[in-house]
């Protein structure tokens, strides 16, 4: 069996569980649910909210260079700290902070295989504590644009072709049955999806205890579709952080060399004004 | 450490609300009882409910991821009938295109 294209962004419950008191390692909780930190958390992990913390909700976009920096200062983490993200829901959200961090240059950035999911249900320890860590000075690089696809470039892909499009939503998000996941508000006027996308919904990378699945099936997942490391890919979902798990996979697991991910989503071309669309 | 828990009698199961699959998963901290209910797909939170026992904490989830499934499921209404509606405006304006002197 292959193994992942870069393995070392992938650490175990046991491994963050021998380390979770080593100053050299920071570990972080990003979850779907902002409740489930304050309900117990790995000890010593400190919680960011993705929906305050993790972008610009004035702007719609993803968080500035200096919040980030903020973010990283107030949470202990220097430029040489090993980060660890976590979350719930087969760490989703989790995802969707190394993508940011990613953005913004910091180099060792991991996630927990598993995530709270497998964390809780092997049973280990819970703290309610919530950490103060010593305040760093942290200095991010300038966002990488190499990681994140935009409107104009999304729009190119749709008109010229030769991009593999993914959309990792629903299928029933994806043929336009509903417009968001159930039970969560609608954002967007139109259901359907990107002109040639290919339907991968997000969650089919992972086994049932939340880690993710080996090299060889995950390939043969996105292969089958015509997905291919030797052809540049962009992921969408609704508001880009199903997608940022799955540019993750694309980008740490199989080694795909251009993959971005388009976080303005479904929610921003579904309500654009004639954006052709496919149901 | 101080303040630490293990979380115990972690159950998950999946269930149907109203017609949508869902996930339950419950499971207590100290004395608290804890229940989430989560979407099958993509797996977001839906609604939560704590209480006394196992049993409360499950119903007032139930009861909140209700409300909140019942919107979508009136959305996902909506958009049937307009696109039921759009169809047969299609319909009538081929009609009228292939019958010209007839209106409608």
């Amino acid at each position: 069996m292959a193994s992942y294209a870069h393995s070392e962004v992938l650490v175990d419950t046991a491994w963050v569980d021998e380390r979770r008191g080593d100053p050299g390692v920071r570990i972080a909780e990003v979850d779907v649910d902002a409740g489930a930190y304050d309900e117990g958390h790995v000890p010593g992990a400190v919680g960011w909210n993705w929906s305050t913390q993790l972008c610009d909700t004035h702007l719609r976009d993803i968080l500035p260079r200096a919040r980030l920096e903020q973010l990283m200062s107030d949470s202990g983490i220097e430029r040489g700290t090993t980060v660890v993200l976590y979350g719930d829901n087969n760490n989703w959200f989790a995802a969707w902070a190394f993508w940011q961090l990613k953005i913004y240059g910091h180099a060792d950035v991991r996630l927990m295989n598993g995530g709270r999911k497998k964390w809780v249900a092997e049973g280990r320890e819970l703290g309610l504590e919530v950490p103060r860590p010593q305040p760093t000075v942290y200095r991010a690089e300038a966002a990488d644009p190499s990681f994140r696809a935009l409107l104009a470039e999304v729009q190119e892909a749709v008109q010229r072709g030769g991009v593999s499009l993914i959309d990792v939503r629903s299928p029933a998000e994806f043929t336009g049955e509903i417009l968001a996941p159930p039970g969560l508000p609608e954002t967007c006027q139109r259901g359907g999806h990107l002109p040639g996308a290919k339907n991968v919904p997000w969650g089919r990378v992972c086994a049932e205890d939340g880690t993710f699945k080996p090299f060889d099936e995950l390939s043969r997942l996105y292969g089958d579709l015509g997905v291919v490391p030797t052809k540049p890919a962009i992921a969408y979902c609704r508001i880009g952080e199903r997608s940022s798990h799955t540019w993750f996979v694309l980008k740490y697991l199989l080694g795909f060399p251009d993959v971005k991910n388009y976080d303005g989503s479904w929610t921003e071309w579904g309500n654009l004004v004639r954006a052709p669309i496919e149901t | 450490m101080a303040g630490a828990l293990r979380p115990e009698d972690h159950e998950r199961a999946q269930d149907v609300i109203d017609g949508w699959p869902v996930c339950i998963t419950s499971y207590t901290i100290g004395t608290r009882h804890l229940c989430k209910i989560d979407n099958v797909d993509p797996g977001a939170l839906i609604a939560r409910g704590e209480g006394p026992t196992r049993e409360a904490a499950e119903a007032e989830a139930r009861a909140r991821a209700r409300e909140k499934l019942a919107a979508t499921q009136r959305m996902k209404d909506s958009l049937r009938e307009l696109h039921e509606t759009v169809a047969q405006l299609d319909d009538r304006l081929r009609a009228s295109k292939r019958n010209p002197g007839t209106s409608g």
